[in-house]
């Protein structure tokens, strides 16, 4: 029997491992967040201004932790003990953690600043952090079925770019919890986000996993056999099947996160299509992805220009993510920067 | 045993029909995919250009001989034009013909295994193994059983047993969830854009109406609702910020004198009555009451008039002098911090904003706030924001006013030089006109004086004050006839599913020979479809559980 099939079989039998694995990390989010909560507790008044909540201190060193995982899993690349990935896999790991805390202790310090508070997922710069946490969640899930840390590398600089999107943010003043706007307070929203920024995640890593693809596809192509590509990189076609499965996920989730964002806006708009340029671009996203899906089932494409298309793909998403609240009017107003 | 060796029927084989090619072409992929494509560029482009504005706005925005052309080709309704809708439809029979085309196939494949199929000429995988199975048929289709595997065959083949067993029989019906999915979902929006409607309707409390306004590219047109709609009560709630946090309206809905139903809307909580759904849209002023004060500056003495009136109107004197009631703002939340970066809020109260336009002054806006009577806000047109100044009295303050107009008309009289000595005498004699003791001078001179600065610094042509005012509030509904959405909600729930069984699930089968001398199996595996992926985890799989089988029946 080769090697091949060995990781194979142990991929299969792990999976239950890898379950609990991440059933305890979201017990120990809950429990930290809880820490955080009951030591602020008594801190917080009416107009606490935003650099003195915890959530945003925890956010910057979650935010610092994940920026050190991005350093060590690109230099993991070099240097390829199995021991520097796992430093990588636990920093952006307790990054996350750090995030997710974050935001649950925002939506217990929203309750207590604001009139009314609410779930941390109303404005750019909280939908930012999510999608931040849980494009690395995605990622690092998809790395413990694999066993190989090296994309880390090509997704964490997804991270970052985030990260200095929310800095941004911050520093336009556009950062503190806010009220909501009355069509916002549904119940529709929390599902409808939830399942919309599971869907940007995966789509990043696929991009991420593209741009790998890429790299190790140059190196083949010039006849290299050896240096660092070679000797790290997934091969083509694991690279291939992770951007697959990533985009898999992605269309899943998106799909049913755009139902639920026509249904909410049938409660609340009146109809479950306006033509919005939010939906509009959901759509354009759904589009582009259901495409990536056709040639692959029907054509059989993989390779070079799939990976061109998950990479494009991510950028009709980043423009309906972010572009559209900045650059286009609309009735999803939530994100504008002022 | 009958072997089945007949090639699998091809439904691809040339034909003449026409309508077998033309099925054909709407669902091959270059079509299918450029389809796409087209729609999300065409998408696109409703998303960037503005859409259903008023004619002045393009024009003015892309000059009028693109306002022409962009115009006759319907971009400024683009998704509801002739071309968009064309495209729509064109995707809509390219998936049906998929459907069409595919469809008998995937339906074959569903239905049980008729025969034993031999073994494959070209497979998508096969491996030859040492094996404790060996020569052990019936236990090996209970290790695929455990595999899920679901359908066996056995077979002598060249004096040695064969195994053929399948799983995701039904996989293919993924492929008709999504596709038929995507097929209802337009057919539920063609519906509803037919024979539905969507449109607004505003009413001012306890107002009863059936006139339903609907959207007609940038027109109106009106509908008739067979029952009426009374707007009961409306109530909105706001923020500490001045932002509203919810409104809602108490609507029934009557035939003649009887009520029918009665529901208290909110923004995501419609009343659904008879497949017409009310949801509240908006909310704004239906003529509320207000009174104030004009102090005319133009004319000596500056005269007083009372005013009682509604938002909205227009007051004009003959000569050429408009005043338009703007806007009722019953909370005006402003920063009161005075350090920079933190801040206070606080409600200053109502204020109402009056439009002045006459020939001498051209056009002002002015916001007079009730709480603060000597606080001056306006705006001349063309400014963007608002200027702020303190009289130091309300306009309303009789006393003071005439002062200051007896005053000026004194200052008016000064020939050559205006000095202290001047304006002292002139301020006497305005208090003297007026009959005011000299006693009083040292209390009301410097505001006097503060006053005449500030209008010889604004020149403003009138002065209000905001008296009273008596809110009327309309509701702005959305109105919605929408019949298509209960087919579309069941073809997304479909569709969900479809689209999970077409990438979790897979039709395999696998061929098995077992050679029982070398204790050897060979092993060969088919997936439908092209991309072969997920056949890679289930042979290695098969491959550990065949070499070393894990006894879990026992």
């Amino acid at each position: 029997m080769n090697d091949t099939t060995l990781t194979t079989n142990n991929r299969y039998h792990a999976s239950s491992g890898i379950w609990s694995y991440w059933l305890g990390m979201l017990v120990l989010t809950l429990g930290l967040a809880g820490l955080a909560i009951t030591g602020e507790a008594d801190k917080l008044s009416m107009g606490t201004p935003f650099i003195e909540l915890l959530s945003y201190k925890l956010t910057g060193y979650a935010n610092v932790l994940l920026a050190a995982a991005t350093v060590v899993y690109i230099a993991h690349l070099w240097f390829t003990k199995p021991a520097v990935g796992k430093w990588a896999s636990g920093l952006a790991t307790a990054g996350a953690v750090g995030l997710l805390v974050a935001l649950l202790t925002r939506w217990f310090e929203s309750h207590q600043i604001l009139e009314e508070g609410h779930v941390p997922i109303s404005n750019l710069y909280e939908v930012s952090i999510f999608f931040t946490a849980l494009t690395t969640v995605i990622y690092l899930v998809l790395e413990s079925f694999s066993r190989n840390r090296h994309p880390g590398a090509f997704v964490m600089p997804i991270v970052i770019m985030a990260i200095v999107f929310e800095l941004w943010l911050v520093s336009k003043g556009n950062a503190g919890p806010q009220n909501l706007v009355p069509a916002l307070k549904s119940y529709w929203m929390h599902a409808h986000v939830l399942a919309n920024f599971i869907g940007y995640g995966a789509f990043a890593v696929a991009c991420g996993g593209g741009v790998m693809y890429l790299v190790r596809h140059r190196a083949e192509a010039q006849g290299r056999t050896d240096g660092m590509v070679m000797r790290v990189l997934p091969s083509l076609t694991e690279a291939d099947t992770l951007m697959y499965r990533a985009i898999a996920i992605g269309f899943i989730t998106f799909t049913i996160a755009t139902i639920l964002g026509a249904a909410w806006a049938y409660d609340a708009w009146g109809g479950y299509w306006s033509w919005d340029p939010k939906e509009t671009w959901s759509l354009i996203v759904w589009i582009t992805y259901a495409i990536y899906l056709h040639l692959r089932f029907v054509k059989g494409w993989a390779g070079t220009r799939m990976a061109w298309w998950a990479i494009l793909g991510f950028g009709v998403t980043l423009f309906c993510f972010i572009g559209v609240n900045m650059f286009l009017s609309g009735l999803h107003s939530y994100g504008q920067v002022s | 045993m009958a072997i089945d060796t007949q090639k699998p029927s091809h439904p691809e084989g040339a034909s003449n029909n026409v309508l077998v090619r033309l099925v054909r072409l709407l669902s091959s992929m270059p079509v299918a995919v450029s389809l796409l494509c087209l729609v999300a560029l065409a998408s696109m482009i409703g998303t960037i250009l503005v859409q259903n504005r008023e004619e002045d706005f393009y024009i003015a925005n892309l000059g009028p001989t693109w306002y022409k052309i962009l115009n006759a080709l319907d971009f400024f309704d683009m998704y509801g034009s002739w071309w968009f809708i064309t495209i729509m439809g064109l995707l809509v029979l390219s998936v049906s013909s998929a459907l069409l085309r595919h469809g008998p196939r995937f339906w074959h494949m569903s239905r049980p295994m008729q025969a034993m199929r031999p073994w494959p000429k070209k497979s998508d995988g096969s491996f030859t193994i040492n094996s404790p199975l060996a020569s052990d048929p019936e236990a090996t289709e209970t290790l695929l059983r455990r595999l899920g595997f679901s359908e066996f065959r056995h077979r002598e083949d060249h004096g040695k047993p064969l195994l053929l067993a399948r799983q995701g029989r039904f996989s293919k019906f993924g492929f008709f969830l999504v596709h038929g999915g995507v097929v209802l979902i337009c057919i539920g929006g063609l519906i509803t854009s037919q024979l539905g409607f969507r449109g607004v309707m505003n009413l001012p409390e306890h107002d009863s109406d059936n006139r339903v306004y609907v959207a007609d590219g940038n027109k109106y047109r009106t509908l008739q609702l067979p029952f009426q709609v009374r707007n009961d009560d409306f109530d909105i709630s706001f923020y500490k910020t001045g932002m509203p946090s919810e409104y809602s309206s108490q609507l029934t809905l009557h035939q003649d004198s009887k009520d029918i139903v009665s529901k208290r809307i909110t923004v995501n909580d419609p009343l659904r009555y008879q497949g017409i759904t009310f949801y509240q849209a908006s909310f704004g002023d239906a003529g509320s009451g207000v009174e104030f004060t004009i102090r005319d500056l133009s004319e000596k003495g500056f005269p007083e008039q009372k005013v009682k009136t509604e938002v909205n109107k227009v007051l004009e004197d003959g000569m050429g002098l408009k005043l338009t009631i703007k806007e009722l703002r019953q909370h005006n939340v402003m920063n009161m911090s005075q350090e920079e970066g933190k801040t206070k809020l606080s409600d200053v109260g109502p204020s109402l904003d009056i439009h002045l336009s006459s020939p001498s002054s051209g056009n002002l806006t002015y916001r007079v706030y009730m709480s603060y009577p000597h606080m001056l806000a306006f705006g001349r047109t063309g400014a963007s924001e608002m200027t702020y100044d303190d009289l130091g009295f309300s306009p309303a303050d009789t006393l003071r006013m005439e002062l200051l107009g007896a005053y000026l008309d004194e200052v008016s009289k000064i020939e050559g030089e205006r000095g202290p000595d001047q304006n002292r005498a002139a301020f006497a004699a305005a208090m003297k006109s007026l009959d005011l003791p000299i006693s009083r001078a040292a209390e009301l001179g410097p505001s006097i004086a503060i006053a005449e600065q500030v209008l010889r610094k604004h020149k403003l042509p009138m002065l209000f004050s905001f008296t009273g005012f008596d809110p009327k509030m309309y509701t702005g509904l959305q109105v919605a006839r929408d019949p298509g959405s209960p087919l579309v909600w069941s073809a997304c729930a479909l569709l969900v599913i479809g689209l999970y069984m077409m990438i979790y699930m897979h039709e395999k089968r696998v061929w098995i020979r077992f050679n029982k001398e070398q204790q050897q199996l060979e092993v060969c595996a088919l997936l439908s479809g092209k991309d072969k992926h997920p056949l890679n985890s289930t042979l290695a799989h098969l491959q550990q559980e065949l070499s070393a089988p894990t006894n879990t029946t026992s």
